[in-house]
């Protein structure tokens, strides 16, 4: 690797590690001025003020918000997020399950979609105009429209009412092994399909659309080089570096936007967990988990800008010299 | 008969997809080892006619009938894999533009095995011909060279490799789609010199298009000339340059800009005696584009009514100086001197009679006028600047001045994308007069037009001279500025070389720059 690629390599983790700060500053103090004690949360609103007392010292909220803020960083950096108010049992420990259940989720979602929009969005614009581009543009810009939580109903009805294929929700028992309970993953990872594939194939469409009528690709064909080659070796590389800023985007929305879907279908992950512990007042456990969906979102952008970097000959090929 | 001559074109006939033709009842036929020109102005066809001989129509167009044999077959009869092994390598094509002809994320080499691999080369001997073919092209075939990306390589490079890459396949046919007019003047010449020679020493059959006459001198044994979708004249270039037999082909050869040197001494030197009073008067003038000084030290002046051409080659800073003097380029030092008082090199510490008294006219029109806006209301935009606010006024002012640079006034409603590229140029005209400046500087503004669009700028140009307008004319056309300029300036590499009356400079120059620029001067006889 050269050095001005290295270099701005750097730079790019370095904003990184700043945003991921700035933000846990951000979480922290909001945590702080939210509404309700979590002692008395957890304790319930008759509790003796001693016993609540007792529990805020125990868990340390009777400190200054620098003193929690500075113990609670130092520990998120080693991957000690605490421990969890009303079970008092590790943070890690409560949601670390879930958290593999939201990333089989998001993951497969992700590893689906790349590939699939590709192929439509590539498709739809050589075919541009013609059927096989109305039937990918037509169903993804009504797709585009709707909110996951239509979608993921609309597939409830469809397949759990109606058809009776799949379970309309995804209760995943802890007890048993992840992988035989993987059917009641495919309609969440649908309904992210849904949401997120629209954007991202008109996107993959645009793009592609640009490529195909550019002079060089013209010169290619008119070499005598095979469709097929064509395709693989002359738009594709061309379509996917515009493309990965729209897949990162998606994909980050990903991270956050799981919640929804996972309500919807009732399925134990971090955002369920996220959403049930602003309800204990759990604050340990809300700070964890927007931490790690924050770190997601800056990861992904750093490895898509990484990406974009990597992929440019100009900057893999510069000798040092402008 | 058609299995001797390696090309033979029989009745062909383009439309687009509005059924409006476009290519109609060509016929034409090349023989081994001859180089047919066509030539044509822009929308005359020519290059879909180009193009249809790799059996390929450009979107929106389509071949509706005709044959077109290479080398005995039917190209248009053909479809799929077997006319993929006719398309670069029995018919090959070099491209207009080569820095957009090349697929920009793969190497030169990877591109030129590519096309080796699809016509059944492989291992040592490719290799092999892939570095005679760069050798030919006087390029480097090492390694090193072949992992090159297109974008590392300079216009005329990459032209090379794509020279190189319709020889490699030894194809029956080559076709040239103006392969030299994206390049600057001195490439030109030597790419037209490398293509002259591979020509020569290659059996090929070669359709060569341009627009430029002077150029087919240098390469064609056959013309054949177009005009709106048609061939009105088909011949041998002595016979069509000596006599020709069409209106059109006259009309075209009479428009191509001649060296003041080449014929008798043209208007310049008649008014040669008149001294000029000093409108403008440059010292030293130094300018550089980040830390990278590339005018170094220039000093000129122009004088009321005079029109002084500064020449050079691209890179020569002949476009910088051209910014510095108008107020866009303030990364400069030296002094300017306008109408007697200096003027400050940054265009917003000009006074507005200072900016309205001195006006640039672009290279493209095509992305100089906001095609948004309708010419009267790009014209009455600019008017209304020296603070007119009539509404009638404007209107009038308006009118006068499309007369002025000769637009009929039904234009006035029309927008850019509705106008030809000799048309629009004329726009940028007459926005520029509208602030009734006194001195004018034209940036390349007939480089983009067609020779008989080219002509009539230049009679324009000429008329505002007459009416005592100063002019500062850049370009890289010699030719052409020996036709409207009294004096000569030749920047090279950021400084004068040579400098003096044009008349002086063209018959007698004295740096080996000079004498370079004017033996690259492509010329009729």
């Amino acid at each position: 690797m050269n050095k001005p690629l290295l270099q701005l390599l750097l730079t790019r983790i370095t904003l990184a590690a700043v945003t991921l700060f700035a933000v846990s500053i951000v979480v922290f103090a909001a945590t702080q001025y939210l509404p309700g004690d979590p002692a008395r949360a957890a304790l319930g609103a008759k509790a003796d003020p001693s016993a609540v007392e007792a529990l805020r010292r125990e868990f340390g909220m009777d400190r200054p918000a620098v003193v929690q803020y500075a113990s609670w960083i130092g520990g998120a950096l080693t991957g000690d997020f605490g421990r969890s108010i009303p079970s008092g049992r590790s943070v890690w420990e409560a949601i670390g399950p879930r958290a593999v259940n939201t990333l089989i989720l998001t993951v497969t979602s992700l590893l689906l979609l790349i590939p699939l929009s590709f192929v439509l969005g590539i498709a739809a614009a050589i075919y541009k105009d013609r059927l096989a581009d109305h039937l990918i543009s037509v169903p993804t810009i009504v797709t585009v429209a709707l909110p996951e939580f239509v979608i993921g109903t609309v597939l409830i009805v469809l397949f759990a009412v109606y058809l009776r294929w799949l379970p309309p929700v995804s209760l995943i028992n802890d007890s048993l092994p992840l992988s035989s309970q993987t059917s009641l993953f495919i309609l969440p990872v649908l309904t992210l399909l849904g949401t997120t594939l629209a954007q991202v194939v008109r996107m993959v469409r645009a793009v592609a659309l640009e490529v195909l009528s550019a002079e060089y690709i013209y010169m290619v064909r008119l070499r005598g080089i095979s469709p097929a080659r064509v395709l693989l070796r002359h738009v594709l590389p061309n379509t996917i570096t515009p493309t990965i800023q729209t897949i990162a985007l998606n994909a980050a929305w990903l991270a956050g936007g799981v919640v929804v879907t996972e309500s919807v279908f009732q399925l134990p992950g971090i955002g369920s967990a996220l959403s049930e512990a602003v309800i204990n007042r759990d604050m340990p456990t809300v700070l964890a988990i927007t931490l790690i969906i924050t770190a997601t979102y800056v990861l992904i952008n750093l490895v898509s800008e990484a990406l974009i970097l990597l992929l440019n000959p100009r900057l893999r090929v510069a000798r040092g010299t402008t | 008969m058609t299995e001797a001559i390696p090309l033979v074109v029989q009745s062909l006939y383009m439309h687009d997809l509005n059924g409006r033709e476009i290519v109609s009842d060509v016929s034409l036929h090349v023989k081994r080892g001859e180089v047919l020109a066509i030539i044509g102005e822009s929308g005359s066809g020519k290059t879909s006619v180009a193009l249809s001989l790799l059996g390929f129509a450009r979107p929106g167009m389509r071949i509706s009938s005709g044959k077109i044999f290479i080398g005995g077959t039917d190209i248009l009869s053909l479809s799929g894999r077997g006319k993929r092994a006719f398309q670069g390598g029995k018919v090959s094509l070099v491209p207009q533009n080569p820095t957009t002809s090349f697929s920009p994320r793969m190497s030169v080499g990877k591109q030129m095995a590519e096309l080796l691999a699809a016509h059944g080369h492989s291992g040592t001997g490719m290799k092999q011909l892939m570095r005679d073919a760069l050798r030919s092209v006087d390029l480097p075939d090492d390694e090193k060279f072949l992992r090159r990306y297109p974008f590392e390589l300079s216009g005329g490079q990459l032209q090379r490799i794509a020279i190189a890459m319709a020889f490699i396949t030894s194809p029956q046919v080559i076709v040239m789609d103006e392969p030299t007019t994206g390049l600057d003047v001195s490439t030109q010449q030597t790419i037209l010199e490398l293509i002259a020679r591979l020509v020569k020493s290659s059996s090929a059959s070669v359709v060569y298009v341009t627009h430029d006459l002077a150029v087919v001198n240098v390469v064609a044994d056959r013309v054949a000339v177009m005009l709106s979708g048609r061939m009105v004249e088909q011949g041998s270039r002595k016979q069509v340059f000596a006599a020709p037999s069409d209106d059109y082909t006259r009309m075209l050869l009479d428009a191509i800009p001649r060296l003041v040197t080449d014929g008798p001494a043209a208007a310049p030197e008649a008014e040669g005696a008149i001294e000029f009073q000093n409108i403008l008067e440059v010292k030293n003038l130094r300018a550089a584009h980040g830390q990278v000084e590339v005018v170094h030290g220039v000093s000129f002046s122009v004088g009321k009514g005079e029109c002084v051409g500064l020449v050079g080659g691209s890179g020569s800073g002949k476009t910088t100086t051209g910014r510095c003097v108008t107020g866009l380029h303030s990364n400069a030092s030296g002094s300017l001197s306008f109408e007697g008082h200096s003027m400050p090199f940054a265009v917003s510490s000009r006074s507005k009679a200072d900016l309205s008294a001195m006006q640039i006219v672009f290279q493209n029109p095509d992305r100089s006028l906001n095609p948004k806006e309708s010419v009267a209301q790009s014209i009455a935009r600019a008017v209304r600047l020296t603070g007119l606010a009539d509404r009638a006024r404007v209107g009038a002012e308006v009118r006068s001045l499309l007369d002025r640079v000769r637009l009929p006034q039904r234009v006035a409603d029309l927008y850019p994308a509705d106008l030809s590229g000799g048309e629009r140029q004329r726009v940028a005209v007459a926005r520029a007069l509208a602030v009734k400046p006194k001195l004018l500087v034209c940036d390349e503004i007939t480089s983009a037009l067609d020779v008989s669009v080219q002509a009539a700028v230049v009679e324009l140009l000429l008329d505002l001279k007459r009416d005592g307008l100063a002019m500062l004319f850049i370009t890289h056309n010699l030719p052409l500025v020996s036709e409207i300029a009294q004096s000569i300036i030749i920047m090279k590499d950021g400084s004068i070389v040579e400098a003096g009356r044009t008349n002086d400079v063209l018959r007698s120059p004295n740096h080996s720059y000079t004498r370079m620029l004017l033996d690259a001067a492509p010329r009729l006889n």
